[in-house]
C-alpha cells in the first residue's frame, strides 16, 4: 500500500513536470530580439506625400509630331502632352520584337526621355500584351511612332542610345489609330513647333505661348522628425542640436540629417562602407522609390529626372502644373545608394498647400527666343552647348515666409545646367 | 492490481516524455542565449583555419548608448587654474584650445612606456588624468593622448585631443590640448546591448581585414564619431578598437556592428597643420610663438615631403 502511494506521489508529479514543461517550451522567448534583427522596427515616419509608381513618375520631357514638308506640331500645354502620353500608356503593345538593322529614319512622331531608360522598364511604363520576360539589356532615351495607314496600325520603336538597337512593336487598335490619325493628320489640338538645329540636339519649341501663368504659393514645413524617424535606424538615440544658424541637425554619431538653407532643404548622409558591383538601372529606381515611399515623400509633384549608374544618384525634379520648377538645389530629390542602401538623401522640406492668384505672363514666343539665343550666340555663349529648351518656373522665396513665387521662364539647358535663356540684369535694363 | 500496473506504465510514460521535453527545451534556450555563440563557434574554427588568433578580447561593457558631449566652456576659475600651471606659459584661444610652452622642457626617455609618458605630463597638464595615451610618433616626434567620457577614450577627435612636441633630445616643449565639454545627462535613458567582441572580429574577417596568421591582441571599448566635427555639439557611438598584429587598429560600431573606414590615416599631420594654423594668431608677446610656428611648420613640411615620395 505505502508502494502505491509513493507511485501514485510520483506519477502525479511527473504529469506536473511534464505540463511545466510543455508550456515553457511554447511560451520561451529568446530576450535577444532586443537588440539584433532590430532593424527598421521603429521606421515610423510619415511625410504625407502621395503614392507614386514607376509609371507615373517617368515622363516624356517632349512628345513632338513631324508632318509633312519638314513642319513639326506639339501640344500647347504640357498639360495636354502628358494627358496624351497617359493616354498612350494604356494603348495594347503587342509583337514586341528587337531589331538589329536600322530602318527607316523618318518619324511620325517622337518622344523623348528625360534619361536613357533601361529597356527593363518598358513593361511598367506601358501596356505590352503579354509581359516580356527577355527584354534587351540597352537603354532608350527616345521612342517613336510610326503611322501605318495602309494596315490602320501604329508601329512603335524603343531606339537604343547609341542609335545601334532597336525594338518594335505594334499598336492595332481602331480607337487609338484614330485618335494618332487625328492628330497627325487632323493636327487636332495641336500647334506648331519650331526648330533649333544649331545646339547640342535638335531641339523644338512651341511657336506661341499661351497661359502660362505665374504663381504665389504658400507652403508648410515637413516634419523633420518624420525623416529622422524614417531614416535613422534607432531614432531614439538620435540627439538634435542646432548650429550657430539655428538649424537643426540630427546625429546619432554615424549618420547625419541637417536641415540646411534656412529650414528648406534637408541632406542625410549615411557613410557606410559599400563595396559590391553598382545597381542596374532599375534596381537603383526601384531601392530610390521605395525608400522615398517608404516615409511618404512625394510631397509634391516629382518626376524623374536622371538615374547614373556609375555613381549610384537617382534625381528627382520638382513640377509644378506640369512645368519644371528650377532652383539652385532647392527643388530637387536626390539620392545616392550604394549596394542598395541609402548614402545620401537631398530633399526639399516644403509642400505646397494652396496658390494664391494666379497672374497672367507674358513670355516670349518660340521664334523670339530662337532669335534672341542666336543673337546671344554671337555674343557670350555657343549655341552647341545649348541641350534643350523649355518654359520653367523659377522659385523665389518672399522674404522669409512660408510663401514662394513662381515665375515662368524660358530656361535652356546649357552645358548640362538649367538657367535661363534671358538674364536677370540684361531684362532689367531692358525694362528701364 | 490492474491499476498499480497501469500506474507503472504511466510512470514510465511520463517519465520518457518528461526527459524528451527537457531535451528539447534545453535545446531551445541554448540555441536562443547561444545563437551568437553559435556563429562564434563557425567564425572561431574559420579563423583558426586561416591561423589567425585571439588574445583577450573580453571588454567588459555590455550595455551603452551614445554619448552626446558639448564644447567646453571654460569658467574664470578654470582658465585662472590653468594659467598657473606649473613650469608652463599657457594661451588659450578661441577655440578653447591650450597652448603651452615649458619653461624648462621635460625630459623623456627613448624607451619610455605609455604608463611612465603619462606619469611625466601628469602634474603639468590640465586634467591631465583624463588623457590616455595613444601613441608616440617617433617620426614626427609627436605624443598623442585622447581625452576620456566616462572613462573610456574618445578615439581620434580634433576636440578632445593631447598633442605633446618633442625636441630633438626627446624633451617637451610644447603641447596643445583640446577639451570636450559634459555630456549630456540624457543618454542613461537609452542603453543599448552591445554587440559582443567576437562579432566584431568577425565584421572585420569578413571584410577581409584580417589575414592569414594574424593575431588579434585585444578588443578595448571607447567612443568614437563618424560625422566631421562643426564644433558644436558632438555625438559618440560606442565603439570597439580591435588591435591586430600591434600594428593595425580597427574601429567597430558597438551597437550596429559597422566597420568605418581607417581614421588614423593623416589624423596626426592633419593636427599639427590645425595647430600650426591656431599658432599664428595667438598673441605676438609671447617669445616662443616664432619658434613654435618654426617647429610646427617644420612638421607640416615632413608631411608634403612624405607624400610626395612615390
Amino acid at each position: 500500500m505505502r508502494l502505491e502511494t509513493t507511485k501514485s506521489f510520483l506519477l502525479i508529479v511527473l504529469i506536473g513536470v511534464s505540463l511545466l514543461l510543455s508550456f515553457g517550451l511554447w511560451t520561451y522567448q529568446p530576450s535577444e530580439s532586443e537588440s539584433l534583427g532590430g532593424e527598421d522596427v521603429y521606421s515610423q515616419g510619415d511625410l504625407g506625400g502621395t503614392e507614386e509608381s514607376v509609371r507615373s513618375i517617368i515622363e516624356p520631357t517632349s512628345i513632338l509630331f513631324h508632318a509633312e514638308e519638314d513642319t513639326h506640331y506639339g501640344f500647347p500645354s504640357p498639360q495636354e502632352e502628358r494627358e496624351f502620353y497617359e493616354e498612350l500608356q494604356t494603348w495594347t503593345m503587342s509583337n514586341f520584337r528587337e531589331h538589329q538593322i536600322i530602318n527607316e529614319s523618318n518619324f511620325d512622331m517622337e518622344m523623348r526621355f528625360p534619361d536613357a531608360l533601361p529597356m527593363t522598364l518598358a513593361n511598367n511604363l506601358f501596356s505590352l500584351d503579354e509581359v516580356a520576360e527577355n527584354l534587351p539589356n540597352w537603354s532608350f532615351e527616345k521612342i517613336v511612332l510610326n503611322y501605318k495607314e495602309n494596315n490602320r496600325l501604329l508601329e512603335v520603336t524603343f531606339i537604343s542610345v547609341d542609335g545601334q538597337h532597336r525594338a518594335t512593336a505594334t499598336i492595332n487598335d481602331a480607337s487609338s489609330f484614330e485618335l494618332f490619325q487625328s492628330k497627325l493628320v487632323g493636327k487636332e489640338g495641336l500647334i506648331q513647333y519650331v526648330h533649333f538645329s544649331e545646339g547640342a540636339e535638335e531641339i523644338y519649341l512651341p511657336s506661341q505661348v499661351e497661359n502660362v501663368e505665374n504663381y504665389t504659393l504658400s507652403t508648410r514645413d515637413l516634419n523633420v522628425q518624420m525623416l529622422v524617424n524614417s531614416l535613422f535606424r534607432d531614432p531614439r538615440i538620435v540627439s538634435r542640436s542646432l548650429n550657430p544658424l539655428n538649424e537643426p541637425s540630427y546625429t546619432d554619431a554615424i549618420r547625419e540629417l541637417k536641415v540646411i538653407k534656412n529650414g528648406r532643404v534637408m541632406s542625410f548622409i549615411n557613410p557606410q562602407s559599400s563595396d559590391g558591383l553598382p545597381s542596374q538601372k532599375q534596381e537603383l529606381l526601384e531601392y530610390s522609390m521605395d525608400s522615398i515611399s517608404d516615409h511618404g515623400g512625394w510631397t509634391n509633384d516629382y518626376k524623374l529626372l536622371s538615374i547614373d549608374r556609375r555613381s549610384e544618384r537617382v534625381r528627382y525634379q520638382m513640377y509644378y502644373k506640369d512645368y519644371p520648377v528650377f532652383d539652385k538645389g532647392l527643388t530637387a530629390i536626390e539620392q545616392k545608394f550604394g549596394s542598395g542602401t541609402l548614402l545620401e538623401y537631398k530633399r526639399p522640406l516644403f509642400k505646397v498647400t494652396s496658390e494664391i492668384t494666379p497672374e497672367p505672363t507674358n513670355l516670349d514666343s518660340g521664334e523670339a527666343i530662337i532669335a534672341y539665343l542666336r543673337e546671344r550666340g554671337e555674343k557670350d555663349i555657343s549655341l552647341e552647348n545649348v541641350e534643350n529648351i523649355r518654359i520653367g518656373y523659377e522659385l523665389a522665396y518672399i522674404d522669409n515666409a512660408d510663401y514662394l513665387s513662381l515665375r515662368a521662364k524660358w530656361y535652356m539647358n546649357y552645358n548640362g545646367s538649367w538657367q535661363p535663356v534671358k538674364e536677370e540684369n540684361k531684362d532689367a535694363m531692358e525694362s528701364n | 492490481m490492474q491499476w498499480s500496473q497501469i500506474k507503472t506504465l504511466f510512470i514510465l510514460c511520463f517519465l520518457i516524455l518528461d526527459i524528451y521535453l527537457l531535451v528539447q527545451f534545453i535545446d531551445k534556450q541554448d540555441r536562443a542565449d547561444q545563437y551568437s555563440g553559435d556563429e562564434n563557434l563557425t567564425l572561431q574554427e574559420e579563423l583558426k583555419r586561416e591561423g589567425i588568433t585571439l588574445g583577450d578580447i573580453k571588454v567588459g561593457v555590455e550595455k551603452e548608448s551614445p554619448i552626446t558631449v558639448s564644447p567646453i566652456e571654460f569658467t574664470e576659475e578654470q582658465k585662472e587654474t590653468i594659467d598657473e600651471l606649473d613650469n608652463q606659459e599657457t594661451v588659450i584661444n578661441t577655440d578653447n584650445l591650450i597652448i603651452s610652452h615649458f619653461d624648462d622642457p621635460i625630459p623623456i626617455s627613448e624607451e619610455a612606456d605609455g604608463a611612465e609618458i603619462s606619469q611625466a605630463i601628469n602634474d603639468y597638464v590640465y586634467r591631465a588624468e583624463n588623457y590616455k595615451f595613444w601613441e608616440w610618433d617617433k617620426e614626427l616626434n609627436v605624443i598623442l593622448f585622447f581625452q576620456e567620457k566616462e572613462g573610456d577614450p574618445i578615439y581620434y577627435n580634433q576636440y578632445g585631443l593631447l598633442l605633446v612636441f618633442l625636441n630633438e633630445d626627446n624633451e617637451i616643449e610644447y603641447y596643445t590640448q583640446s577639451i570636450l565639454g559634459d555630456t549630456d545627462a540624457s543618454h542613461e535613458d537609452n542603453l543599448r546591448t552591445l554587440i559582443k567582441p567576437m562579432q566584431a572580429i568577425g565584421t572585420l574577417y569578413e571584410d577581409n581585414s584580417l589575414f592569414f596568421e594574424d593575431h588579434v591582441d585585444d578588443v578595448e571599448f571607447g567612443y568614437h564619431t563618424w560625422i566631421p566635427p562643426t564644433g558644436g555639439k558632438q555625438v559618440f557611438a560606442p565603439t570597439y578598437k580591435v588591435s591586430v598584429n600591434e600594428e593595425r587598429d580597427y574601429f567597430i560600431n558597438a551597437i550596429e556592428g559597422q566597420l568605418f573606414t581607417d581614421p588614423e590615416e593623416n589624423f596626426t599631420r592633419d593636427m599639427i597643420m590645425e595647430n600650426f594654423m591656431d599658432v599664428q594668431v595667438i598673441p605676438n608677446d609671447l617669445d616662443w610663438k616664432d619658434d613654435m610656428i618654426n617647429k610646427l611648420r617644420k612638421l607640416t613640411q615632413a608631411e608634403t615631403n612624405r607624400s610626395e615620395l612615390p
